[in-house]
């Protein structure tokens, strides 16, 4: 039986709202597992709730209601938290300390002292690229060397459960390539990634699991394929139909929908693939021009975007 | 063991950061200099001279080493909660009271640097201006200047994990103030306020503000009094158990809070 690395049963979270008699519901009925090994995405717009589910995780906050447990630890016992990792999306350290004594804190939290301690950190800061910048003070760090050296806090004491929140924020192109081959290496070695993201597309090629957070309530939980639609669409570009009701309807009936655009003045058809060739003999029988045809599948954007509305709101 | 790791840590960053900061310079450059400008009153005869450079000296050691115990303690928490770097270090399995302590231990940590600073200062100048002459009361005057400043630094930890840190910075000045004034404050409202409400209110407040004064023990290094052991072994105890008092209270109190 696979191990769960986090569970969430109900939970919910108000605030005081701006007046403080109302309160403000931030997460509500929240039921979550993720399973031990893999990434998983957790997913949502800005204020869906995200960030105040990981601050209810990590104990920062108390859950108005619902409880959670980390590999089977209630998460109000500061133990839960030895097996986790935690890089917040814009890591503060104190700007006075430099790269290496920020990670050395954090390698002793972990439980490491002496020579082992004084070799994991210099481990870390060679893993995530900051080792070269160890004796600079972080106040004289640019905000990608600050997540580099929260990458390695993170990673101080070889936790099983990373807590991620947009983890790419601040890298620039070669430190997110970096990052992408840095979290592919840590699922291969077997941990539980936890990743609160932006970045649909490139969630898209690492998750094994994704879950959709919206205004507080879980809107979809599975793998990208169970999330985005599973089949493949073809869209038709028309030109040269002057009668098209009754193609609409014959259309319709195998699940398309044809809609004219006004601003090319043509037709667009949209339809499941496996209809491709009956679509085509309409067409034909109607001797309707075509422009192009194209076949796209659904990505997990394509799929947040439908889950959520477009707006977010 | 891991808990007091953790302690020290937290402690050591505090610390290097206190250390580091121009502030922290400043106020101890403020004291030395203090202490010998204190030299200047050289119209006096040796043993006048001797008491102002002591009263001065160990005025400039208290109210220097007060004002870094109150700003850091002040600032440390609800700064580490508006800078965010309390989230990496509680994501640890550090808890919270662990935290509230090596914050403590780490501004108390920065107070010793600057007090040993200052002593040396001191001993040095009463050396080199008293012709060879070193008072060693110095000795327990200075440890319990320390331990009056650790309480001090106990409160302002304590009220900074209930209010805003400039309230809280301006409720420990006014009770490093009061508290040094205590006694003479009490009998003269207990003269002014003599209705059994106002006697119990006085009364109440009495006992809860600390007793500041009973840690200053300048005078008797001044004027070479003897204090008696057993005072010193009772007031150490109070000056410990005032801290720890606070100590828990503003643990529980950050263990409450939001972050």
């Amino acid at each position: 039986m696979t191990e769960t690395a986090i569970h969430i049963a109900g939970f919910r979270k108000e605030y005081p709202a701006a007046r403080r008699k109302e309160m403000r519901l931030a997460v509500n009925n929240l039921d979550l597992d993720v399973p031990a090994g893999g990434l998983f995405g957790f997913l949502g717009p800005n204020g869906a709730g995200k960030t105040t589910t990981i601050k209810m995780l990590l104990g920062f906050i108390p859950a108005t209601l619902g409880d959670a447990s980390l590999f089977g630890v209630p998460v109000e016992d500061p133990a839960a938290r030895r097996a986790v990792g935690y890089l917040p999306e814009q890591p503060y350290f104190h700007k006075f300390l430099t790269a290496q004594e920020v990670v050395a804190a954090h390698v002793g939290f972990a439980g490491a002292h002496g020579r082992a301690a004084k070799e994991q950190t210099e481990a870390l800061l060679r893993r995530v690229g900051a080792y070269d910048y160890r004796t600079l003070r972080l106040s004289k760090c640019s905000k990608g060397m600050v997540q580099r050296v929260g990458l390695a806090t993170a990673l101080a004491g070889d936790p099983k459960l990373l807590i991620m929140d947009e983890p790419s924020s601040g890298l620039d192109p070669i430190g997110r390539k970096e990052l992408r081959a840095l979290l592919q290496e840590l699922k291969d070695e077997g941990k539980t990634l936890f990743i609160s993201s932006h970045l649909l597309s490139e969630m898209e090629s690492l998750c094994d699991r994704v879950a959709v957070l919206h205004q507080g309530e879980l809107v979809a939980c599975g793998t990208p394929g169970e999330i985005t639609r599973g089949d493949d669409e073809i869209a038709v570009l028309l030109d040269g139909l002057d009668e098209t009701e009754s193609l609409a309807r014959e259309i319709a009936t195998l699940g398309g929908s044809l809609a004219r655009q006004p601003e090319t003045r043509g037709i667009r058809l949209v339809a499941p693939a496996a209809a491709l060739y009956r679509v085509m003999g309409l067409l034909e029988q109607r001797k309707a021009r075509v422009i192009s045809v194209s076949q796209r599948h659904e990505t997990l954007e394509d799929a947040f975007l439908r889950l959520v509305g477009s707006t977010g709101h | 063991m891991q808990a007091l790791r953790n302690i020290g840590i937290i402690g050591r960053i505090t610390m290097l950061e206190g250390a580091r900061k121009q502030v922290f310079h400043v106020l101890l450059m403020v004291a030395v200099v203090m202490i010998f400008g204190s030299t200047v009153l050289a119209h006096f005869d040796d043993k006048v001279q001797a008491k102002m450079l002591a009263d001065l000296s160990l005025a400039s050691m208290f109210f220097v080493s007060a004002a870094i115990a109150i700003t850091i303690t002040v600032t440390g928490v609800p700064g580490e909660m508006e800078q965010k770097t309390v989230y990496p270090v509680l994501a640890k399995a550090v808890t919270r009271s662990q935290f509230v302590l090596g914050k403590f231990a780490g501004a108390m940590g920065t107070v010793a640097i600057g007090m040993a600073v200052m002593a040396l200062a001191f001993v040095f100048v009463e050396w080199w201006f008293l012709a060879g002459h070193i008072d060693f009361a110095v000795l327990y005057v200075v440890p319990f200047l320390f331990l009056e400043t650790a309480i001090l630094a106990a409160i302002s930890l304590a009220l900074s994990t209930v209010c805003s840190w400039p309230l809280a910075w301006f409720l420990s000045v006014i009770v490093c103030l009061v508290g040094n004034v205590k006694f003479q404050l009490y009998a003269s409202l207990m003269a002014k306020h003599p209705t059994p409400f106002n006697k119990a209110a006085i009364s109440g407040f009495y006992h809860v503000l600390p007793s500041l004064e009973s840690f200053n023990f300048k005078d008797a290094l001044v004027h070479h009094m003897t204090v008696p052991n057993v005072y010193l072994w009772q007031t150490a105890l109070y000056g410990l158990c005032y801290t720890a008092a606070m100590l828990t209270l503003a643990s529980i109190s950050f263990r409450r809070r939001e972050l």
